[in-house]
């Protein structure tokens, strides 16, 4: 069952395009990111769907009922669907109380109980209830700002880069503990941002968004290792595109033959890996693996990336160059003979 | 995101008064606005289509008779000497003493910045009154000068001031780290955006120079307003009088483009995440910590000590007899319901212009800006005479009525609502009202719970300086006011007109008496930031 239906959604702003005929459908109960470049139009999308926009063209349902289309729209305040923006935007002059209460049709005692019971479930300490927003740090007015828009109980939940100002280990624990807030309110959530690891580690369901258009949507492990193109290919990840002739199910390229999942296309293509399809192992005689040599060492702690070259077992001369992830803790130093060999299967890029 | 979200505002604004049914009613603000909007400007186009239809019944011939003449050239130099003199001593002045007050540990600077509001207590023919009655040979433009600058340099203090406590202080942050001295970081980044306080509050002195009549008439020095009111006395509704006026329009006209042009399209609604912290504060050396207070003493004593004691001088020499005679408490009562209802009436005309021009500039927006700005830099009696003109041929029933001293009041003052109010709305982020209407708050209550509340330090300056301009208005009054109704500005000039100083003493007291506490208000609504 889908919660948000998006069909055909058209804006544009004088002579530029911000949407380009979009339709996204967003399951019940799911966690959809929009992901893109800035200037790509995700935050116009999700300001339409809030309702503080609205489309040249195309409608917009919620659970069945139009919220716009040609004739008709409901604007925001009837639209009961919750927004944190990227700054929190807390009204400075209500406390944390008054703020999170703001969308509360409740009174007396049990209004002060649900403002607790908000404050508690995004981890806010009940004596921050008479604080003012400028007394809060980062994280805690974008709690603030959470439980504010989870206060009514919306249909779905709007985050736009709601982590983006925060420091890097806040982050990942706010997004997790966002994710599992929502999960089990069991809200609908649309969260846009352009940290494509943020997008993939929040996501039950990715949009990629580009110059206005959306350009595929799916599973997050799908799109990453089958993207339609090779600029979604990068902007998800490091990747590693190459020619390639395809065989019978066998890429054959620069790293020798490697298998593909073509269905049965055969010809000239562009192939992806992923740099952790990569295998490095030490240079030993007779090994089936690709040879070649360590360039650069990147360390990053816990993992490693590599940029190895290529070394045609013919000439001996240096060729390609490829990222390579190998572990922290084994990593070669430049200079070094490797053996490379591919996990899994390359994905080939449709010929256009 | 900012290129993504700021022409989306635009276009959804004029979208939502262009658009059909359902946009019109969802989209952000809705037509109703600019419905109100376009009313009131309407009817302050009244004494300009006055204006207009006089020079049109006169015929060019007579117009060129009457403007054409060195005595309109010797008016239009004596004006723009004043205006070219005035500004920028107003605008040093005021940016001076606000930054001490706000910016710096000058001593004191809770009470020298209640002292730079207090002047605003006085009126400005009063200040004139008390330095005639202490160098009774003053005269000219100098004297023009000097007491235009004291009675009027708080316009540019208040906005000023309050801007200065509003700023982002990261802005400034970042500068310093940028490498950027002190001084440049006031010169490049503090004072750039001080530009719509010091524009705004310049041309409120400007047009007060242009439309002021007491303050002139009593050190004579002739303006084109002193003129036009010696020729209305001379020839009631004369041709003279209204050509006159006209180039005066022009010159208000001149004023607006200018001020319209230093203002830009920037807009400074503050874009940085959460709320803003604590403003810094500028350690001065012992010099410049003398010569502060030097500036603050000495404008104090200018502006406050010279009225005071002159008032206190003819008081004592009057005695107990000129509180007598039973004309102070009626003129009392009088004055404060004109006020009140006057404020009142004014600052609501003013929401949905000020709303505009914050959330949807444009073309619309600023023709009817400009409408209220040129009536309301008419002199109070060209918008006195116009009304008179107009209730006598089309609403006879309203003619010499409260109803029709109130619309005066409306169309002079609603610049001064509309200057504060337009600050405040610019505090106030379009993103606030978007946010309270995503829980489920109706366009018309978000802008109430959100927008309104956090305009409201401005708002109440906007109500109060337009309630100390109606205690303090005496031309507009003197020829609408309901027979036999005396405010304590009409009682004070009856008296002064009879050279009849120590009786008019107590008129002027209790006017400043009746300014002090609303002045007070002002003080402490324009030290109140959001949320503190």
């Amino acid at each position: 069952m889908n919660a948000l239906e998006l069909i055909s959604l058209n804006k544009s702003f004088g002579a530029q395009k911000a949407l380009d005929d979009i339709c996204l459908s967003v399951p019940t109960g799911s966690r959809t990111v929009i992901v893109g470049p800035s200037g790509s139009g995700k935050t116009t999308l999700l300001r339409m769907i809030a309702g503080f926009e609205f489309p040249d063209a195309g409608s917009l349902t919620l659970n069945g009922q139009v919220l716009v289309d040609s004739t008709h729209a409901v604007p925001a305040y009837q639209r009961q669907i919750g927004y944190v923006p990227q700054d929190g935007a807390l009204f400075p002059h209500m406390t944390v109380a008054a703020n999170i209460g703001f969308g509360l049709a409740l009174t007396g005692t049990a209004r002060e109980e649900r403002i607790k019971a908000l404050m508690d479930s995004v981890s806010l300490d009940a004596n921050m209830a008479n604080r003012w927003p400028h007394e809060l740090s980062g994280g805690q007015q974008q709690r603030v700002s959470l439980a504010r828009a989870l206060a009514q109980q919306p249909r779905l939940m709007l985050l736009d880069e709601p982590f983006s100002a925060l420091d890097t280990g806040l982050r990942s624990a706010m997004r997790k503990m966002v994710a599992r807030l929502l999960e089990d309110a069991g809200v609908t959530t649309i969260l846009v941002t352009h940290d494509q690891g943020e997008a993939l580690s929040f996501a039950d369901q990715l949009a990629v968004m580009r110059g206005g258009r959306l350009v595929q949507s799916g599973h997050p492990m799908d799109l990453y290792r089958y993207p339609d193109d090779e600029q979604t290919a990068h902007f998800l990840g490091e990747a590693v595109v190459m020619p390639a002739r395809i065989e019978s199910g066998l890429a054959h390229c620069d790293l020798g033959p490697v298998p593909v999942n073509s269905n049965g296309f055969s010809g000239n293509a562009q192939i992806m890996l992923r740099p952790e399809q990569l295998q490095l192992s030490g240079a030993v005689a007779g090994n089936h693996g690709c040879p070649a040599v360590v360039t650069e060492r990147d360390f990053a702690g816990n993992t490693c990336t590599l940029t190895v070259e290529l070394r045609s077992p013919v000439s001996q001369d240096l060729g390609r160059s490829l990222l390579v992830r190998s572990s922290g803790m084994h990593a070669p130093p430049p200079g070094s003979d490797v053996q490379l060999s591919v996990l899994g299967a390359a994905h080939v890029f449709a010929v256009s | 995101m900012l290129p993504e979200t700021l022409p989306a505002q635009v276009a959804a604004a004029s979208s939502a008064s262009l658009r059909l049914k359902p946009r019109a009613l969802t989209g952000r603000g809705g037509s109703w606005v600019v419905a109100l909007a376009v009313g009131v400007s309407l009817l302050s186009l009244l004494p300009i289509a006055f204006v207009l239809g006089v020079s049109w019944a006169t015929g060019w011939a007579t117009i060129e008779a009457l403007v054409f003449r060195p005595r309109v050239a010797e008016l239009l130099i004596n004006t723009v000497l004043l205006v070219l003199i005035t500004l920028p001593l107003c605008i040093l002045l005021g940016t001076a003493l606000a930054w001490l007050t706000e910016r710096t540990n000058l001593p004191g600077r809770r009470l020298w910045s209640l002292l730079a509001v207090a002047p605003l207590a006085v009126p400005a023919f009063v200040h004139s009154y008390a330095w005639v009655s202490l160098i009774p040979s003053i005269h000219g433009l100098p004297a023009g000068v000097l007491v235009s600058v004291i009675a009027y340099f708080p316009f540019l203090y208040l906005p000023v001031a309050a801007t200065l406590r509003r700023l982002d202080p990261a802005i400034e942050d970042v500068a310093e780290s940028l490498g950027l001295k002190p001084w440049a970081v006031f010169f490049r980044v503090v004072l750039p955006q001080l530009r719509l306080a010091i524009c705004g509050g310049a041309l409120l002195v400007g047009l007060h120079l242009l439309a002021e009549y007491g303050l002139y008439a009593m050190i004579r020095f002739d303006t084109f307003t002193t003129a036009i009111f010696d020729q209305f006395k001379s020839t009631f509704n004369g041709p003279a009088a209204n050509m006159l006026a006209g180039v005066l329009a022009l010159c208000c006209l001149a004023m607006l483009t200018v001020e319209s042009a230093a203002r830009g399209k920037a807009r400074y609604a503050r874009v940085g995440s959460g709320s803003a912290r604590e403003q810094r504060t500028v350690l001065l050396s012992r010099g410049t910590v003398m010569l502060g207070l030097g500036l603050q003493g000495l404008t104090c004593l200018l502006a406050l000590g010279v009225p005071l004691l002159t008032l206190g001088r003819w008081l004592i020499a009057g005695g107990v007899e000129v509180w007598g005679g039973g004309e102070l408490l009626p003129a009392l009562l009088q004055t404060l319901s004109f006020g009140v209802a006057g404020a009142l009436l004014t600052s609501l005309a003013a929401i949905p212009i000020a709303w505009l021009s914050i959330r949807a500039p444009g073309k619309l927006q600023r023709l009817l800006e400009g409408c209220n700005y040129i009536t309301s830099s008419l002199p109070g009696i060209v918008v006195a005479l116009a009304l008179v003109t107009v209730t006598i041929h089309f609403a006879r029933p309203i003619y010499q009525t409260t109803l029709t001293v109130l619309l005066a009041y409306l169309l002079m003052f609603l610049p001064r609502a509309l200057v504060s109010l337009r600050a405040g709305f610019a505090q106030a982020p379009v993103e606030l009202e978007n946010i309270a209407q995503s829980l489920g708050r109706s366009p018309l209550r978000a802008l109430w719970l959100i927008t309104l509340r956090l305009a409201a330090p401005g708002a109440a300056a906007g109500a109060a300086l337009v309630f100390l301009a109606i205690t303090n208005e005496l031309t507009a009054t003197l020829l609408l006011a309901p027979n036999g109704t005396r405010t304590l500005a009409t009682g004070f000039w009856a008296m002064t007109s009879e050279i009849d100083y120590a009786a008019a003493a107590p008129y002027a007291l209790l006017m400043v008496l009746l300014s002090l506490p609303l002045t007070a208000l002002l003080y402490h609504q324009s030290r109140r930031t959001a949320g503190r």
